[in-house]
Formats: C-alpha cells, sequence, structure tokens
C-alpha cells in the first residue's frame, strides 16, 4: 500500500485499471472475475442482420482475450435474443457473479425511442430501457459497463445512471434515430494497437471511447455529412480505469508469479513517471526529459523483463 | 390569395426597427397607366428632390383610401413592407386588375425575390395574357437570373409592342452584357426618344454611360447628363460598377460606387456593393461599415446579410504570408502571397498550397509576360455557402473557385464529399486567372481568361492532362459550340444544359489549338491586344492574322482531328457505357469487362466516377483478380484519375509488392485530393522514411500532428526517427520521449530510446 499512498486517489483509479487487470490475470481466488454479455438484436434487413451480426462476432473475439475464464461471457445472437433468453442468463449472472465482481454489456443493434421509453429491438416482445435497468440492478454490487450502439440510445444515459456503471451510448438523445456508425469503429479499435494509446497492451473502455468518437468524427468528415450521431459516456475517468480487452503478449494469457511482480513493478514506475508529468512545468524542460528519459529507461527493462517472462514460460 | 412576405420571418423584427422613412429610386413605372395623381411627385422623385417627393407622397398616402395608390407612395418612400400589405389589400380590392399584381411584382422583383415576382406576373397574365407590362417583367425577372433564354422573350415582346421602354433596355443591357455597344446603342436611342418628357431619361442614361464605359470611355458625357437631371441619381454608378464587375474591373466598380455613394449615401444598393466589391480587392476593413450601412437602411438585400454574417466568421480564419522567390524575365523575383484558411485546415493546406505556387507562379509568370505587382491573396472555404457568399453573395452556386483579379476564393477539400474534386487542380486554375486578368489589365473576354485556365490545368496543372467530361463531346457532335467570337455568351447567357461547362471546355480546345499552332507567345501576345481594348475577333485577326470565321472552321478540323477516334465511334461509345451500367447492375462481371475493355480501346482519358475505368476495377474487384485489378488501377492512375478510393487502393498494392516508390508517387498525387485524411499523411511520413527522405518524411509528421490525431504517440516516434535519420539525435531524444510521455509502454519507442542512449554512451 506504499505505492497508493505516495501516489494519491486520483492517480490511484488511473492506475487501478493496469493493476485490477494485472492481478486478475494471476487468477487467484480472491480477485475479481470479469463477466462479458453481447446482446445482438434484430437487424430487419439483410444488410443490418449481417452487420449486427459480425459486430456481435468481432466483440466476442476481442473480448475472450480478457481470459475470463470458462462460463462468464455469452453472447446472444438475434435469433437467440428474445425477452426469456435475456432474463434466464441475468439469472444466471446473478448466481455466479460475486460482490465486486465487474460486466460488460454490449447491445448490437436498433432501439429505438417513442418520447417514453427506450426499445431494443428484439425478436418478440422488445426489451426497455426500464426492464433493462431492473436486470442490471439485480445483479451483486460491482463495476459495470454498459455499451449500447444503437440508435436513440442516449436515453439510457439518464435511466441507467448509477454510482458503479459506466454507460457510453452510440447517440447523446433518444432522438437521434439513425442507425449509428458508433459501433462499427468501436469494433475496429478493439483490433487496432493505436486505439490503445498508453501502449500498455490493457485497453480501456475510456481509450476506445476516444479512439471511437475520433473515427466517428472522421467518418462523417470525409463524406462532408452532417454528424447524425454523438456518443456520450456517463463516467470518463471510470471508463479509463476500465479494461475492456488485452493486446499483445498480455491477450488470453496468465502470469507466473515472476511475472505479476515485473507487472507490479511497472506499475509502481508508471506512478512515479506520472507523477513527474504532473510536475513538468515547475521543472526546466532539459532536466524534466533527462529524469523522464530515466524513468522511461528503467521502465523499458522492467517491460523487456517481463515481455521475456511472457514469451517464454507463461504463454499458455 | 395567398399570403406573401417580403421577408424571411426571422428577418421581420429587425425590419420592423428599421423601417426606412427615405425616398427609394424605385421601379420607374413606363407602362403609361400610372395614375395621375402620383406623377407630379414622380417628377420631383426623378429629378433628386427629395424633400419635396417625401411631402409629395406622404401627402398622398393620407389624401386617399385607394389601396394600389397608398402602395405605390409607400413604395416611393422606402417603405415596402407598407407597400406589400396595400398591394395585397389592392388585389382584393380589384381581383382584375393585371396592373396592380404586375406593379407588386416589381416590388418583389426590385427586394430580390424574383421567383415571387415571376410568379405575380403570372397571375397577370393569367388575367390578360397580351399585358405587355407583365410579359416585360418576365423577362426583367428572368434576366436577373441570368438565363439566355430570354433574348427571344423580349424580341418577342417587341414585335408586340415596339414602344416598351423597359423590353428596350432591358434588351440592351442583354447586348451590352455581351459587349455588342453598336447592337444596344439603337435600343437606347429608341428608349430616349420614347420616353421623351414623360419618363425620367436617367435610367437610359445610364445605359449610354455603360456603352461608353465598355468602348473605353471612364467619364462618358452621359454620366455629367444624369447627375444634371438628377443630383442624387447613385443607380447611375450602381449600373456602371455592374458592366465594370462583368468585365473583372473590380477597383472600377469600387471607384464607380464610391462616386454613387457619394451622389446618395442613402442609396443602400450601392453601399452593399461597394462592400461586397471592396472585399474583392482585399480592402476588407473598408468594406463593413458599408455593409452595415446598407444593412441598416436596407435589411431585405440578402447579400449584404450574408456577406455580414460570413465576415463575422473571419475571426476562425488565419490570414499566413509567404514568399516566393522564381526566375522570370531573366531575373530572380519575389511573389508576395497571402492565405486565407480556416485555423483547422492550416496543418494540411498550407504547405501543399505554397508548393503549387512555388511550381505555378514561375511558368505562369513567363508565359504571360506579367510579374505579380501586388500580394496574392487566396481565401480556401471548408464551408461551401461560405465560399459561394464570398464570391456571388448567395449560397447554392456549383462553383468551385472564383478570382477577383489579385485575389481569388475556393472550396476547400473538406468542403464536399471526400474526392469530389481535385482542388489542387482548382487552386491551379484560378492562379492562372490571377495572371491573365492582370497581365490583360482585367480586360480580357471571359472566355480565354476561363480559356487559359483550362490550357494551364490540362498542360501544366498537377493533373496535367486534357479532362473533357462525355456531354462536351455529345456537344461537338451536335455542332453546339459557338464561334470563338461569340464564346462569351456561353457562359453570361447559357441557352442550354451544361452550356456553361461546355463552353469551358471549348474555351480550353481554342486556348490549346492557339498555342500548338501559333505557339505560347501568341497567348500573351493575346492578352496584350485584350488590355488595348480590342474585342475578341480583332483581337484574332491581329494577333494570329487569321479572320474569325477561317479560325473556327481550322479549329473545328482540328478539334476533329485530335479526338478522331472518339467522334467517329462516339454512338458506340456511348452506348457501351449504357451496357456496362447494365452489366454492373446485374452483377455480370466478366460482361463488363468485356465491355470496359472495348469502351477503353475507344477512348482511355475519362476517369469520371461513373467511367469504364471505374465499372472495370469494380469487377475485377468482385471477381477477386487481384492482379488485373493492380493492372486497371495503375491504368486508370496513367490516364490521371484520381478518386481517393481507388488511388488508396493502388498504392496498398503497390506496397504490398514493395514497390514503395510507386506507391509513394500515388500517394503524392492524393494530397492534391485528400489532403486532409489523417491516414495519407502517416503513409507518406512512413514511407519517406523508408525511402530515406527523412526531411519530406518530417514535414508530413509535422502535417499529422498538427491535425490532432487520436495516436499522437506513434506520430511523435515518427518525428523521433526522421530527425535520426538526419543525424539530429537531440532532437530524436526530445520526440522520443515525448511518445513515451503519452504511452510509456510503447515498445518500439522504448527500444528507440535504448539505441539512442546507448550510442550516445558508447
Amino acid at each position: 500500500m506504499v505505492i497508493a499512498q505516495a501516489l494519491g486517489t486520483h492517480l490511484m483509479r488511473r492506475l487501478a485499471a493496469n493493476f485490477l487487470a494485472a492481478a486478475s490475470l494471476a487468477g487467484t481466488a480472491a480477485q475479481a472475475n470479469d463477466y462479458y454479455l453481447v446482446l445482438t438484436g434484430l437487424g430487419g434487413e439483410t444488410y443490418y442482420d449481417e452487420t449486427f451480426r459480425g459486430r456481435a462476432a468481432d466483440l466476442g473475439e476481442s473480448l475472450a482475450r480478457l481470459n475470463t475464464g470458462a462460463g462468464r461471457q455469452w453472447i446472444l445472437t438475434s435469433e437467440q435474443s428474445n425477452l426469456e433468453a435475456i432474463e434466464a442468463l441475468f439469472a444466471e449472472l446473478k448466481r455466479q457473479m460475486q460482490a465486486g465482481d465487474r460486466l460488460q454489456l454490449y447491445l448490437v443493434g436498433h432501439g429505438s425511442y417513442d418520447g417514453e421509453s427506450y426499445k431494443f429491438n428484439i425478436g418478440g416482445p422488445d426489451l426497455t430501457g426500464q426492464h433493462l435497468r431492473e436486470l442490471l440492478a439485480s445483479l451483486p454490487s460491482g463495476p459495470q459497463l454498459v455499451v449500447s450502439m444503437t440508435s436513440s440510445s442516449g436515453v439510457l444515459q439518464e435511466l441507467l445512471a448509477d454510482d458503479q456503471r459506466i454507460v457510453i451510448t452510440a447517440t447523446r438523445s433518444g432522438n437521434e434515430r439513425n442507425a449509428p456508425v458508433f459501433g462499427d469503429y468501436w469494433v475496429a479499435g478493439l483490433g487496432d494497437s493505436g486505439a490503445d494509446a498508453n501502449r500498455n497492451e490493457l485497453l480501456s473502455a475510456g481509450e476506445l471511447y476516444a479512439y471511437t468518437l475520433d473515427q466517428v468524427a472522421r467518418h462523417y468528415e470525409s463524406d462532408n455529412l452532417l454528424a447524425s450521431e454523438h456518443a456520450l459516456v456517463s463516467d470518463a475517468e471510470g471508463a479509463n480505469a476500465f479494461v475492456v480487452s488485452r493486446l499483445g503478449l498480455l491477450a488470453s494469457t496468465q502470469l507466473s508469479n515472476a511475472s505479476e511482480a515485473l507487472l507490479q513493478e511497472r506499475l509502481r514506475l508508471e506512478g512515479r513517471i506520472q507523477q513527474l508529468i504532473d510536475r513538468r512545468s515547475q521543472l526546466p524542460e532539459s532536466e524534466y526529459f533527462d529524469q523522464l528519459q530515466s524513468l522511461m529507461l528503467e521502465l523499458g527493462r522492467v517491460q523487456q523483463r517481463l515481455d521475456n517472462e511472457l514469451g517464454s514460460s507463461d504463454a499458455r | 390569395m395567398r399570403a406573401r412576405q417580403l421577408l424571411h420571418p426571422a428577418l421581420l423584427a429587425v425590419a420592423s426597427c428599421l423601417a426606412s422613412q427615405d425616398t427609394a429610386a424605385y421601379t420607374v413605372d413606363y407602362s403609361g397607366e400610372r395614375d395621375a395623381r402620383l406623377q407630379p411627385c414622380d417628377q420631383m422623385l426623378w429629378s433628386g428632390q427629395d424633400s419635396a417627393a417625401r411631402e409629395c407622397f406622404s401627402n398622398l398616402v393620407f389624401a386617399t383610401t385607394e389601396a394600389a395608390l397608398q402602395a405605390e407612395a409607400s413604395w416611393a418612400l422606402g417603405d415596402v413592407r407598407r407597400a406589400n400589405t396595400l398591394f395585397a389589400t389592392a388585389v382584393t380590392q380589384q381581383p382584375d386588375h393585371p396592373g396592380i399584381k404586375t406593379r407588386w411584382g416589381y416590388l418583389y422583383l426590385e427586394t430580390f425575390q424574383d421567383q415571387d415576382a415571376i410568379e405575380l406576373f403570372g397571375e397577370a397574365l393569367q388575367i390578360d395574357a397580351d399585358y405587355q407590362p407583365a410579359r416585360v417583367g418576365v423577362a426583367a425577372a428572368i434576366t436577373s437570373q441570368f438565363r439566355g433564354e430570354v433574348q427571344d422573350e423580349i424580341y418577342d415582346i417587341l414585335e408586340d409592342n415596339t414602344d416598351n421602354i423597359r423590353a428596350l433596355l432591358i434588351l440592351a443591357k442583354l447586348m451590352l452584357e455581351k459587349r455588342d455597344v453598336d447592337g444596344a446603342r439603337p435600343y437606347l436611342d429608341e428608349a430616349l426618344e420614347l420616353a421623351g418628357d414623360r419618363y425620367p431619361p436617367t435610367e437610359i442614361q445610364a445605359m449610354y454611360a455603360a456603352a461608353d464605359y465598355l468602348e473605353g470611355q471612364v467619364v462618358s458625357p452621359w454620366i455629367e447628363r444624369a447627375l444634371t437631371y438628377n443630383p442624387s441619381y447613385g443607380d447611375l454608378f450602381v449600373n456602371l460598377a455592374y458592366f465594370a464587375e462583368l468585365t473583372f474591373q473590380y477597383r472600377q466598380a469600387v471607384a464607380f460606387l464610391e462616386r454613387g455613394v457619394e451622389v446618395d449615401p442613402r442609396n443602400w444598393v450601392a453601399r452593399s456593393a461597394l462592400g461586397i466589391n471592396l472585399t474583392r480587392i482585399n480592402r476588407i476593413n473598408e468594406a463593413k461599415p458599408h455593409l452595415e450601412a446598407s444593412y441598416a437602411g436596407d435589411p431585405f438585400n440578402i447579400e449584404t446579410v450574408n456577406m455580414l454574417r460570413l465576415m463575422d466568421t473571419f475571426g476562425d480564419y488565419l490570414l499566413l504570408e509567404d514568399r516566393i522567390e522564381y526566375e522570370a524575365g531573366g531575373g530572380t523575383r519575389f511573389a508576395e502571397v497571402q492565405l486565407r484558411l480556416r485555423r483547422d485546415e492550416v496543418p494540411f493546406l498550407e504547405n501543399y498550397t505554397l508548393n503549387l505556387l512555388r511550381r505555378a507562379i514561375p511558368i505562369y509568370a513567363q508565359r504571360y509576360e506579367f510579374i505579380p505587382e501586388e500580394p496574392i491573396i487566396i481565401e480556401i472555404y471548408p464551408n461551401h455557402d461560405d465560399f459561394a457568399v464570398r464570391t456571388v453573395g448567395t449560397p447554392g452556386v456549383g462553383l468551385l473557385g472564383v478570382a477577383f483579379g489579385y485575389m481569388f476564393a475556393m472550396d476547400s477539400p473538406t468542403g464536399r464529399a471526400s474526392g469530389d474534386f481535385h482542388w489542387g487542380t482548382v487552386l491551379w486554375h484560378e492562379l492562372a486567372h490571377v495572371f491573365t486578368l492582370e497581365a490583360s489589365s482585367n480586360r480580357t473576354s471571359r472566355w480565354f481568361s476561363e480559356g487559359l485556365s483550362v490550357f494551364e490545368e490540362w498542360h501544366s496543372g498537377p493533373i496535367g492532362s486534357v479532362k473533357i467530361p462525355p456531354y462536351v463531346f455529345q456537344a461537338i457532335k451536335d455542332n453546339r459550340l459557338l464561334p470563338v467570337a461569340d464564346l462569351d455568351s456561353g457562359f453570361i447567357r447559357p441557352t442550354y444544359e451544361n452550356q456553361i461547362m461546355v463552353s469551358y471546355m471549348q474555351a480550353g480546345l481554342v486556348c490549346s489549338y492557339i498555342a500548338e499552332r501559333w505557339g505560347d507567345a501568341a497567348l500573351a501576345a493575346m492578352l496584350r491586344a485584350y488590355r488595348s481594348q480590342l474585342p475578341t475577333d480583332e483581337v484574332i485577326e491581329t494577333v494570329l492574322d487569321i479572320r474569325p470565321a477561317t479560325f473556327d472552321r481550322d479549329f473545328d478540323t482540328w478539334l476533329t482531328s485530335r479526338f478522331a477516334t472518339l467522334l467517329t465511334n462516339f454512338d458506340r461509345w456511348m452506348s457501351l457505357q449504357q451496357s456496362i451500367g447494365s452489366a454492373a447492375g446485374e452483377g455480370n462481371w466478366p460482361a463488363v469487362l468485356d465491355l470496359t475493355q472495348a469502351s477503353l480501346d475507344i477512348y482511355r482519358a475519362d476517369t469520371e466516377p461513373r467511367s469504364a475505368w471505374a465499372a472495370r476495377i469494380y469487377a475485377l474487384q468482385q471477381t477477386s483478380d487481384e492482379a488485373g485489378e493492380y493492372e486497371a488501377l495503375q491504368g486508370y492512375f496513367a490516364e490521371d484519375g484520381y478518386a481517393p478510393d481507388l488511388l488508396t487502393r493502388l498504392a496498398e498494392l503497390h506496397q504490398q509488392r514493395g514497390d514503395v516508390a510507386a506507391a509513394q508517387q500515388v500517394r503524392e498525387a492524393l494530397r492534391y485530393v485528400a489532403p486532409h485524411q489523417q491516414e495519407l499523411h502517416r503513409d507518406l511520413a512512413q514511407a519517406y522514411l523508408d525511402l530515406g527522405q527523412a526531411r519530406a518524411a518530417l514535414e508530413e509528421w509535422q502535417i499529422l500532428l498538427a491535425m490532432d490525431p487520436h495516436d499522437k504517440a506513434s506520430v511523435y516516434l515518427g518525428l523521433a526517427r526522421a530527425h535520426l535519420q538526419l543525424n539530429e539525435r537531440e532532437a530524436a531524444r526530445r520526440q522520443v520521449l515525448q511518445a513515451l510521455e503519452i504511452a510509456p509502454f510503447f515498445r518500439e519507442a522504448q527500444q528507440l530510446l535504448f539505441q539512442l542512449t546507448q550510442t550516445d554512451n558508447s
């Protein structure tokens, strides 16, 4: 806990993502587990059927890199998504999850808003926003990330608001009714190392959100179109601390004790680097860069040792 | 009858506060139907006795309950909103009176609402199909829309009614627009005789002054005569400025309009036009007070409103100044340039614009024997409507660039969908205007200036090959090209769809023909001939020593020979395009491949979005024939196709095959089509590094960094590598640390830092 005291709460929260993700890699019994759930809605026409199917499959592939363990991930196709199946799934989640476990929920499909309620379009009766809130609230307390890639999803921001829940929506209101392209770029970012802004191979929801916003903006600019969607995130800081996927050597990997120790060393150094960056304006430029260089070289050496560990003994 | 409004509701609130109490130079009623009670007031107004006229018209408003009379008096008093309401009442009182509807139409015409005016004239003609003032009104409205068919309509009207002064004035104006001064004068003579003492001569005198001006007489005796009749007749100078603008004489237009404002400070049209023309000669700070004054006096003028709104956005732009060194006229010269670019577009436009200027200026200076004496000002607008307002006053024009002499404005590549146009070519085209307009003291004919710009696009520009849309060949086949002496009318008063573009292409071809037969020197000599104010037919005869009719015949022979294969097979080629479209629609890719090959055998230079090239490449992609696709893309690029998606694919295929240099050549071409795409700069920078061109790589990474990319860490790493290649080790160290500051775990950056520090320590 020395590190935490030294770094302060704010920085700790930013670094928590690394720490938690690193710790969970070790798979010790005391660690929180990751769960994820992808619900695919009806496309209504061939193009959207195929798009949503592909999006859900790609999401599943990326989320699998979190190595959550058997029985902690579910992808419902558009054929499988109906209220009964969704309710059963949440019942199973409620049975399995412990307090502190993390959940990622993705809605892939069309949404609608009639001025009163949001509906996620599935086979049979639609899933309403209100019903979704009840289902999420029924789970043991712990961090939740809900990403709705649907039209009109902005209305969920208020409906699903909760201290422990990060809500990301493709639109800012229920009135943005065109099918958004947000989901395309979110999924593309999961496979693009450029989305991992700090290159720590732990892709946070915040990094991916920023990447997606940038791509969506360029999509509309490139076609000289007025953007018909404006994404929102309920808790930007929380999103930065929520790991959605792992990349590179950290993907689908369990760690040895040696690797875990190196990861913690890496975290300690990252904290020192952040402290230096925060003091940048107080230092002469050359001194700043000299100190930064020294820390970066140290971090690089730890990273090399970690890579060697992961590349040899740890990778399963 | 439906309600009519003179203004957009959003503006009415402002307008109601600003209702003018001034008498206005409103449209003279030459119909002979003018109410006798208005005539004494008219006489005062026409002769510039403003106070007396105001009192006269005011008395009339209170002395009568006849809405039509009150409407006319209110209009003359400048209260057009009240006049509008009163005309509506008058029409209710006398629904079968074509004259009231016609005058109401003229009120709309004067307040810049041509379409509503045409509807009212149409309603008048429904009452009386032969009602001449309404027919003339329609013609006047069409004239203001620059539609070529108006001339026939006017001739019809004249046949029916040879004493219609308004019709004679419109016809004279049409003649003068074509610079046919001799053709215009008889109409003016006739109009003046008809006016006698009954109507004011001023409008006719203004047209005489314009005729003199077009013949080089700036200080016409008609100006003095008009001002003697009405010392505050500002419209005289508005009319002169119109013809100055039409002949690219923007400084002269400003001078005329300054006179107009001087004699009639409350002439809001003059003040608006003065403001707009001042912006065209880059006297922007002086323009705004005139525009604001004009708006205060006449909030109906949408051009004033638009320009003021645009000027409010100028704070978002940067004015960048540079100096370009070049060789011309046997010595080293310097051209001052100013770029007005929106701040966020500076990173990807500034350098490329300057690169084009460095290439083009020496070419133009030498070919046109002209050294710029003032700064060249280039404005690039990301919002197309802003560009349109800047150049023609209202949004919705189909232009890409407009030159006003030393200053030109154009669309930014971000102003349209990606790849919609080749902005480098547009810049090249407009810059040519700077030289050709200024070399001729802005006296060149429209067709020649446009023709030279197109000629430069084809022969020296960033594309550098002849690009002609298929419908132009159709026009050639149908013998719809104009004689060279009349080519201006194809730009000013087009009579069929696409004629303006056909005229552009014809003008470019004519200039190509002249350069080929008589040499580049003839082009410069023609500009000099225009500068001495010769008309086109005399320019042709004097400089080329050939009669215009013979020139036309020889040009036709050259043209037919130049495009012999296509013109001979044109019907088959057109039929092939249709068949390609059908086969592609059916997904019959083998047929598409056969048909596109047949089409390309006839004509390969068509690289439009729906060309045989595009269809062929698509078919090859659909059939997964990558080798064929690669070959077709190379063919397309060799013909200077520039669709960004196709060129990006070609660069990718070159790169995959290890031909980095060829890939880079394609990407370099893309800079002048879609420079706002971040991937382009990343790819260019990386490839420059691979090719050992570190300085160029550095430039591209810097552009990309300024574009605020999401992944800045990799850009800093790229900068570090470029610096390292240049052996600038300290700069490389700083850049790599910048990369690591953002992305501490960035392995490639860590490795480079190790490399830099190990070497430094060893």
